[in-house]
């Protein structure tokens, strides 16, 4: 409880601080383009920019272990199930990068002006990154009025590419839609915004634009990992066979029993369809969606997560790492098993999809969706295949096909007030959501 | 000058009358919350102000609106919001209105 109080004081204490300064006095305009702000930021704030410049925020890479080996790894370079790889595609995929003008290997890193302060930092709500022009703002925007309204991050403009990554509003997390922007209790016990009102640094504690906590797909090292015990006793329940649980069972398991809430979900992307004149069979245009462009895909809201053991640390697919197209291939995939002691039982989303591949060399091969060359503007997969691979420098043979894969998400978000934590039926009943077989339980572990 | 001619002079008189009214500046996924938490206890299916959602009227519809016929609502909702939270929801109607790029029926 005390620890409670002291987040909650401090962060009154940061909102009110943080608030109150009025950047209208030092601020004028107009400016000539977004980097012109960036320009006047820097007058002040210089020393910020250079501990910015070194978060994955603007480098989109860190040096971590990945899979036992050491190396560079973030959205520079990972494979995902969604558009697969940002490599052929960065005009597009930039619109998410906390920088201006990213479009491709001559982007220089080393540049202050080149950093988007405004994104995080905007408080009007009216700043929008566009997806065709390498992060640059979009042209209605009122950079003055902007620049002068500048704060403290509120959950709008974290959700502005996390919730909006993966091509739609909630598609990447399931547990991350826009419904966090202001969500009632029902919603999110802690982020309601009529009454804890959390902002999203309040759990991912912030110092020097260092943000913790650990994505799956680009911190498979378990990195600076944030946890409900930062907050939270590790005992919290007034029963003792609840508080037992917590040593094998994350919180969230029990606290999270649906994500999705509101707004949908992709829980399926199958690439194979895309290109098509005519849409395939059993497309209903809400549930299951069918664009020329990205084939099919499959949307849902409310949905029960999967469970597994997790250690916090995760497993992924590397470019150009060898697949068995028969079987279904892990994008990103949770460590930990039963025997594993410092692993839980976790909720997480299952994204399934079907991505290109290359049938002789047998890898997944890096698509060029974006630009008029790419995928979704000529529909030819045989071109687009091509100049992604020619990009990611990836030999390709010349042939492909598709394979399935899936990919998991961790689900922390979306806490539901206590009233609607799973009881002791919903996983140890009958018709209870585990599969204890397959977490390695010979049965029920109720029924010892 | 012909018929024609005053015709589409007209139009475009309307046109850049309507285009320079049009709300901007205001927060629409702030407006959002801020419709569901102060319209829609009225605004609802069988509630007593009949419902409302952003499709009832198009976009320069809820321009006029807020503009000119605010101040004929019922109640003091409207003297008791804060002109931002006001331009916030108005901005959020108009985003969403049925004649916007992507209607919503939601709210």
């Amino acid at each position: 409880m005390k620890k409670i109080l002291i987040v909650l004081m401090t962060a009154l204490l940061c909102s009110v601080t943080a608030y109150a300064m009025d950047h209208s006095e030092f601020i004028t305009g107009p400016f000539e383009d977004a980097s012109a702000v960036t320009k006047a930021c820097l007058e002040c704030h210089e020393e910020q920019a250079d501990s910015f410049m070194t978060t994955p925020h603007w480098t989109w890479t860190r040096k971590q272990s990945v899979n036992g080996k050491e190396m560079e790894l973030g959205k520079i370079n990972a494979f995902n199930n969604f558009c697969t790889t940002t490599s052929s595609n960065r005009v597009h995929c930039s619109e998410c990068h906390a920088g201006y003008g990213w479009a491709d290997e001559s982007f220089d890193f080393t540049d202050k002006t080149k950093v988007d302060c405004l994104v995080c930092h905007d408080t009007t709500g009216t700043y929008h990154k566009d997806g065709d022009n390498s992060g640059w703002p979009k042209e209605h925007v009122k950079l003055d009025e902007v620049a002068q309204n500048v704060g403290m991050p509120v959950r709008q403009n974290c959700t502005s590419c996390h919730a909006l990554g993966g091509g739609g509003n909630n598609a990447k997390h399931g547990d991350i839609g826009l419904v966090l922007d202001y969500p009632d209790r029902s919603v999110d016990v802690h982020m309601d915004a009529d009454g804890n009102d959390f902002q999203c640094q309040t759990c991912h504690v912030t110092e020097n634009h260092k943000i913790t906590g650990a994505n799956m797909a680009t911190s498979p090292d378990g990195y600076n990992l944030i946890s409900c015990e930062q907050c939270h006793d590790a005992e919290p329940h007034s029963e003792s066979v609840l508080n037992s649980h917590t040593r094998r069972v994350a919180c969230q398991t029990c606290h999270i029993p649906v994500y999705a809430k509101e707004d949908a979900t992709q829980m399926d992307w199958d690439w194979s369809t895309a290109g098509r004149e005519e849409p395939p069979e059993g497309i209903d245009g809400k549930v299951v969606r069918f664009k020329r462009s990205t084939g099919t895909q499959t949307w849902k809201t409310n949905m029960v997560p999967s469970y597994a053991w997790f250690n916090g640390k995760s497993g992924v697919y590397l470019m150009g790492d060898k697949i068995d197209p028969s079987t279904v291939t892990k994008m990103a995939y949770p460590l930990g098993n039963i025997s594993d002691k410092t692993a839980k039982i976790h909720p997480f989303k299952i994204h399934t999809g079907k991505q290109v591949y290359d049938t002789k060399n047998l890898y997944f091969i890096t698509n060029h969706i974006y630009g008029e060359d790419g995928l979704w503007t000529t529909y030819d997969w045989e071109r687009s295949v091509k100049i992604g691979m020619e990009t990611s420098k990836l030999p390709y043979s010349g042939e492909f096909g598709f394979a399935p894969t899936e990919m998991y998400w961790r689900i922390d978000h979306m806490v539901a007030p206590k009233e609607q934590a799973l009881g002791c039926l919903d996983c140890h009943g009958d018709e209870g959501r585990m599969d204890w077989a397959a977490l390695g339980y010979a049965k029920n572990p109720l029924n010892r | 000058m012909t018929w024609k001619k005053l015709l589409l002079l007209g139009l475009i008189v309307v046109f850049t009358a309507s285009s320079a009214l049009a709300i901007e500046g205001g927060n629409q996924r702030k407006g959002k919350h801020l419709f569901k938490k102060n319209c829609k206890s009225c605004h609802s299916a069988g509630g007593e102000g009949g419902e409302i959602t952003p499709m009832s009227k198009t976009m320069s519809q809820w321009d006029r609106f807020f503009e000119k016929q605010a101040d004929k609502h019922p109640g003091d909702v409207f003297k008791n919001t804060p002109e931002k939270d006001l331009k916030d929801i108005n901005q959020f109607l108009f985003d969403k209105a049925a004649d916007s790029p992507s209607p919503e029926t939601c709210g």
